[in-house]
This record gives C-alpha cells, structure tokens and sequence, in this order.
C-alpha cells in the first residue's frame, strides 16, 4: 500500500468513528439499545444489509465465484420468501410486544427457563462467530501486507467497540448506512476496473461467453441433491428456513427492526433486503467472474496464497516449483489464445473453439493442481488437497486481495481495503450491540439485578459492549491457532438456528404449547441436529437441510410433551 | 390516520410486488446463464 491508500483507509477510520461517536445521546437504556424506535426503515434495512453482509462475504464470495461461478446466488433465493413470512408473523408480534430481545417474548409466552436457553444459546454462538468475522479478513490482510495479525485485528475490532460503546444502536445503524456505500462504492470500482482490463478486442458478452464456457455462468442448477448447498432448492427451501431463523430469531437481526419508527416501517426495512439482497449478491459474484475474466486474459499467480508459496520457495523442492511455474506459464499463453480465438467466434465456428478453451483449460488447472499437491507434500497443510471449484481451496480467500493489490491504481486500493474493513465493522458492531442487549436484558436485569435505574442498566450495557468486544478480539486470535476446531464450534452455533426457529413456531402455531414442552423440545432439537450433522451417515448433507430438520424436531417433541404435561395458565 | 392506523394498514400488494420481483429475478438468471454457457 502506498501513501494515499493508507491516507484513504485511515481516512475512514476516523470519519466512521467520529460519525458513531457523535451519535452518543444521553436517552436512557431504550435510546442506547433500540434508538427509541425512532428509525426509518431505509436506514434500518440498509443496517440489516450491513450486518449479514461481512467481510467473508465481500472477500471469499468473490472468490467463490471466481473458482466456482455464480451458483453461490442460490443460497439466497429463500429469503425474500422468509421476509413476507417474518413480515406477516414474527415481526409484528415483536413489535407490538415492546420486547428489547426476540427472546424476551419467549418468557412472555411460555417461561423464564425457556427464554433464558434461547438467550444462552444466542450469546455462545454470536461470540465465536464474531470472532471468525473479524479474524478471517485479519489473517488474509496480514499475510498480502505483512501487517502484525494482532494489530490488524485490534484495527478492525479497536474503532468497533469504540463507536459501538459510546454510540450505541444509533451508532450502529448510521455508521452502517455509510459502510454500506463504501462497500458498494467498492464492489462497483471492482468491476470497472476489472472490465477495463479486458482486451480491446473482446466486448463484454464475448468475454460472458468465455466465462460460461468454463462454467462460471451457472447461476440456477435445478437437480435436487441434499448433499449440495448451491441448488435451487435448496436455497429455496433450506435456504427459506435459514433466513427466517436469521432473521427472526437471531437478535443481532432482530434488534435492527426493533428500531424503526413503526411496526409498517419495520416490515419496510425487511422487504428492502428481500428486493436488493440478490442483486447486491450478484454484484458481489460478477466481481468474481469478472476476475476470473481478467485472469484470463492477464497472467495469474499459481498460487495466490503467498504464505504457503514462500514457504515452498524457501524449501528444497523449490527448483520442481519453479519447473511447475514455467510450465504454467507455457499453459497460460496457450489458453489466451484458446479465450481469444472462443471470444471472436461465430456460429459453429464456437463449438470447437469451446473444445479447445476447455482443453487448455484443463491443462492450465493440472498443474495448478500439482503446484497444490507439492505445497501439501512441503508444508504439510492437508487443506491443499481441497478444491472449491477448479481452484485449491486455501486460494479462494486470496484471488481478491490479490487482484486488489497487484493490479489496482493508488487510491482505488484503499478504498478497496477500505471496503473490507468497512464489511467487517458493520458485522461486528451489530453482533456487539445484539450481544450486549441479550446480555443486559435476558441476564442482567432478568436474573441478576432486577430493580435497578435506568443510568445503571446504561453503564452495564456499555460495559457489556465492550466485555463482548474484548472476547470477540480474543476469539479472533485464538480461532487463528485453532482453525479447523473453531470451525466446528461454528457450525455446531450455525446449527442452534433451526431449532430456535421450531421453539417460535411452536409459539405461534400451537395454542397449548406450554413451557416445559418448549424447553425440552428446543435441547431435543439442538441434541438431533448436531448428532445429525456429525454422524457418518448424515455428515453429508448440506447444512442448510439442518435448519428445517430442527424445527420439526422441536414442533414434534414440543406438542407430545406439551400434551403429557399441565396446560399453561392463560398469559 | 393515528400511528396505528398506518402501522395496521395492509401490506398484501407490497408482498405480492416482492414475490413477482424475486421470480422475474430467477427468470433473468435462468435466462442469463442459458445465453451464455450455451
């Protein structure tokens, strides 16, 4: 990075944290936590883009579509579908109720022990996940600059906490709105720069064509396999259960419509994401096609994971390396000419030039292949036996931050870095005032010190922002030395949603549902998923199949218990 | 009109403009990706 870069980001940085703390606003607990529901529904909807939208998702989709092409657009095809859903059914009861959590009215429904669950599972999986939101970016930032990964993650986490804390949920909210330019603001330089970088002789469709050739346009695959997670249904039907336990009972989702002004603008700020959440995806995959184009085109790394490529470089096979990279090269030339010669064809002329664009694209991927294969036997690293795609699985997160870096115009690079830090400071700050509002109001004043003053549960929610904020660092660093295993510590959080969701259904569906069928209902849940995503047998279907598998879990436990057990006085 | 009287009026036609959106975004998808891997 050079100097106006570090200008840009650092510009940000300072903008983003004035602009939060500006909004700090001595309203008492309900302005810190809920704005006192005073917000339009555009800002709130761009917050709750912002807050879904991370760096992972900024920097890894564009890699996915990259390696894998557009199919990733699926995953969302169930939310606007769950946004009329949750419009209809959760959402005004939340609303109306006045509650500061969604689980809240689970107590005003059934009782404090299921309530208090429900919260508990929340705050564990939001804490590690919060880590992983801002270690990801981290690590990938660290090794392209070499910058420190402690300090990188105190960049990212350090100006979070710190508008988060003073401003709260206005902070959060208004800060989001400008994120969320910067971000698209970002992704829309991406793809003029990346179209500018395609020859002069190949338009924009002839260069389509080259993509779908190598399988990048494939936005929609039909075929029903509950082993994949990027088909039509499962986005429509796995994915509707997903979004509508993320959206309806996860608080860090929650909260941001709590805030709006009115129930309607409420509902506004939901059906906002379910219009603009897909094209947005879209931009975000078509900067990974695009990439995939320019690298066409324009000569690739190898690799574009340096760590592990330093590494071989230094070690004793680096001369068979180096074989590997001229041979790359040679394959490279071979299949430019191979895109040209597909791009400038008409007619049937383009089917065998097809042949031949696959062909050499094959070759070129064989010995990236090999290159993967002698980083794995150098370094160790099983992970480079992975693909996504046609690509070695450790490269995807790279492709990005490596265009970003290599090819892009001083300025354009920190606005781009600007982006990603912009990504993954809105996530955090709105799982850090979620977190917070989850722990004041479910845990603190529920359970531990009821009848305290308004300035009291203030500092307390303050403090809390920054004890989350503090874990979520830590979380970060640790998850570093940890990989695979803090993996799976996410995936059993990502795994609570489905029966979370089933514990509202059950409240909203079933009238004689009582406490104790939603408490034992909502552990059996939790117990069948996570054996069901672990076991041998199971272990292969998509995660996104969880989600719906959970609800039935509890709806089917939560209604025989209920029916063995003493019907709940009317609340 | 009160607050709640805005908050209560329904919603039924915004929905249904949500849903035509999302599938005539799927149609251009389906037709985008059969333009250009054919």
């Amino acid at each position: 990075m050079r100097l106006l870069d570090w200008l840009v980001v650092a510009g940000y940085l300072l903008w983003i944290v004035y602009d939060g703390i500006k909004r700090s606003k001595s309203e008492g607990v309900e302005g810190y936590l809920l704005a006192n529901r005073s917000l339009p529904w555009w800002a709130v909807g761009l917050s709750v883009m912002a807050t879904q939208l991370s760096a992972i998702t900024l920097v890894g989709t564009t890699g996915q579509a990259y390696a894998d092409g557009m199919r990733f657009v699926q995953f969302y095809f169930g939310l606007p579908f769950a946004m009329v859903l949750l419009s209809v059914t959760l959402v005004p009861f939340f609303y109306r109720s006045g509650v500061y959590t969604a689980y809240e009215y689970l107590e005003r429904r059934f009782d404090v022990k299921t309530r208090t669950l429900a919260s508990l599972l929340f705050l564990f999986g939001r804490s590690m996940s919060t880590g992983a939101i801002i270690s990801a970016p981290a690590v990938i930032l660290s090794i392209i600059f070499h910058w420190n990964l402690t300090l990188t993650i105190l960049a990212i986490g350090g100006p979070t906490i710190i508008y988060t804390m003073i401003g709260g949920v206005q902070a959060v909210t208004w800060t989001d709105v400008k994120q969320m330019g910067i971000v698209v603001g970002g992704l829309v330089c991406a793809v003029i720069a990346l179209i500018l970088g395609l020859p002069d002789d190949v338009g924009i469709g002839q260069a389509l064509h080259v993509a779908g050739a190598a399988g990048r346009m494939n936005p929609i695959d039909f075929h029903f396999d509950v082993r994949q997670t990027y088909t039509f249904w499962s986005g429509v039907i796995g994915g509707l259960f997903l979004h509508l336990s993320y959206f309806g009972c996860d608080q860090s989702q929650v909260q941001r419509y709590l805030t709006a002004k009115s129930l309607n603008q409420a509902r506004h700020s939901l059906l906002m994401s379910a219009f603009v959440k897909i094209p947005l995806q879209v931009l975000v995959l078509m900067v990974g096609v695009f990439m995939f184009l320019f690298y066409v085109f324009n000569r690739p790394p190898m690799l574009f994971n340096t760590e592990y490529k330093d590494r071989v470089a230094q070690s004793a096979r680096a001369a068979d390396y180096q074989a590997l990279e001229n041979d790359f090269a040679q394959a490279y030339d071979k299949r430019r000419a191979a895109a040209t010669a597909l791009a400038q064809a008409e007619g049937t002329e383009r089917d065998t030039a097809r042949t031949a664009f696959k062909t050499a694209t094959a070759d070129m991927q064989a010995i990236r292949g090999r290159a993967a294969s002698l980083v794995k036997d150098v370094t160790g690293s099983a992970i480079y036996g992975e693909k996504t795609g046609d690509t070695p699985k450790p490269d995807v997160n790279y492709v990005f931050p490596t265009f970003v870096t290599t090819r892009l115009p001083q300025g354009l690079v920190g606005l781009i870095i600007a982006a990603i830090f912009a990504a993954a400071m809105s996530a955090t700050a709105g799982e850090l005032s979620a977190t917070a509002t989850a722990t004041v109001m479910d845990v603190y004043k529920r359970l531990l010190r009821t009848n305290e003053s308004d300035a009291h549960y203030l500092i307390v929610s303050r403090i809390a922002v920054a004890f989350w904020g503090i874990v979520a660092c830590i979380v970060a660093h640790v998850a570093v030395q940890l990989g695979s295993l803090i993996e799976v510590v996410n995936r059993i959080g990502s795994i609570f949603y489905g029966s979370l969701l089933g514990v509202f259904v059950l409240a909203l569906t079933f009238k004689r549902a009582n406490g104790h069928g939603a408490f034992i209902g909502l552990l059996s849940g939790i117990v069948f998923v996570v054996f069901f995503a672990f076991a041998p047998a199971t272990r292969g279907v998509s995660y996104l199949w969880h989600n719906p598998i959970g609800v039935i879990v509890v709806m089917v436990v939560g209604v025989i218990v209920s029916l063995l057990t003493k019907p709940q006085a009317a609340r | 009109m009160s607050q709640s009287d805005a908050d209560d009026r329904p919603m039924g036609r915004t929905y249904a403009l949500v849903i035509l959106c999302h599938v005539t975004v799927i149609a251009i998808l389906w037709w985008v990706g059969r333009t250009f891997s054919a």
